[in-house]
């Protein structure tokens, strides 16, 4: 198996992703993917105590831990919803040659200088620019908040905000 | 005095308030807080203020969320970390919400979060014909 799911929110884990995105894909198994986290025990607690669905594993992972993740043969064994903070960590995970061909963004909120380009994607110049080289490495990015909602072409509405 | 922020999104915290004031009349020291709309940053300002103000009063809050693991909550917990004391609860349901209202000045507050817990879980019944 594979990921069922690779999705850019910087609200990481909540409603939308857990009871939305997990019951409509059934994972084996949630992971969230960032270094600042991982590296913080009180953050790392504070994710791993905030799912309470018995039948879905969750995990925080370094980019490190995860790559070391998706060689094991646990991998190979289950579905995965991957979840980011930010196109740039998932750049990171390609470079890392981490296989993901298609990215959901599904929340990027407004932050200073960030340009609306859908009701709950706002970009900054570096999402731009990491959106851009996921782009020209051929992984599709599809913007949808929640599973039932139409799919948005984000390369699309990039060109069309002049970014 | 303990007070209440309705910390939900979109306008389900309004709508708890007024479907309250209905049931027991006006009550003092609870008010809604709606993540919708805003940036997290924007989300967490508004509602360290509200803490801080009651801080100052020498208030203890306890700030109730719809859903553990959602955006509130992990606000709410983030923020709260300053303000000792203060209690975050998940699962608002109204009878938590009346038991709350009508419990926090004659009951300890450190026997108030068990008490709401075990109220609201009272106020959930089933019924249905064969």
């Amino acid at each position: 198996m594979s990921f069922v799911l690779v999705r850019i929110d910087d609200r990481l884990i909540h409603g939308q992703v857990v009871v939305g995105w997990a019951r409509a894909l059934r994972p084996d198994r949630i992971v969230l993917c960032d270094d600042e986290i991982a590296a913080s025990d009180w953050e790392k607690d504070l994710y791993l105590n905030s799912y309470a669905d018995v039948d879905v594993a969750l995990d925080v992972f370094s980019t490190n831990e995860l790559v070391r993740y998706v060689q094991s043969p646990d991998f190979a064994k289950e579905k995965v919803l991957l979840v980011v903070a930010s196109p740039k960590v998932v750049w990171k995970l390609v470079e890392k040659g981490i296989p993901i061909k298609s990215v959901n963004v599904g929340g990027l909120h407004f932050k200073e200088k960030a340009k609306k380009i859908a009701p709950y994607i706002f970009v900054s110049e570096e999402d731009v620019l990491f959106l851009k080289k996921l782009s020209e490495r051929g992984i599709a990015l599809e913007g949808r908040d929640v599973p039932q909602a139409k799919a948005l072409d984000v390369m699309e509405l990039i060109r069309k905000a002049g970014l | 005095m303990i007070s209440g922020i309705l910390f939900t999104h979109g306008t389900l915290g309004e709508a708890f308030l007024r479907t309250v004031r209905r049931i027991v009349g006006e009550t003092e020291g609870l008010q809604s807080l709606s993540s919708s709309a805003k940036s997290p940053r924007a989300l967490a300002d508004e509602l360290e203020k509200m803490l801080e103000a009651a801080d100052k009063k020498n208030e203890k809050v306890f700030i109730f969320v719809g859903l553990k693991g959602g955006n509130p909550w992990h606000v709410a917990r983030r923020i709260a970390r300053k303000f000792s004391g203060t209690v975050i609860i998940s699962g608002l349901n109204l009878p938590m919400l009346l038991s709350f209202i009508t419990k926090r000045d004659t009951h300890p507050i450190e026997a108030l979060p068990e008490i709401l817990q075990r109220d609201a879980v009272r106020g959930i019944d089933i019924w249905g014909e064969e």
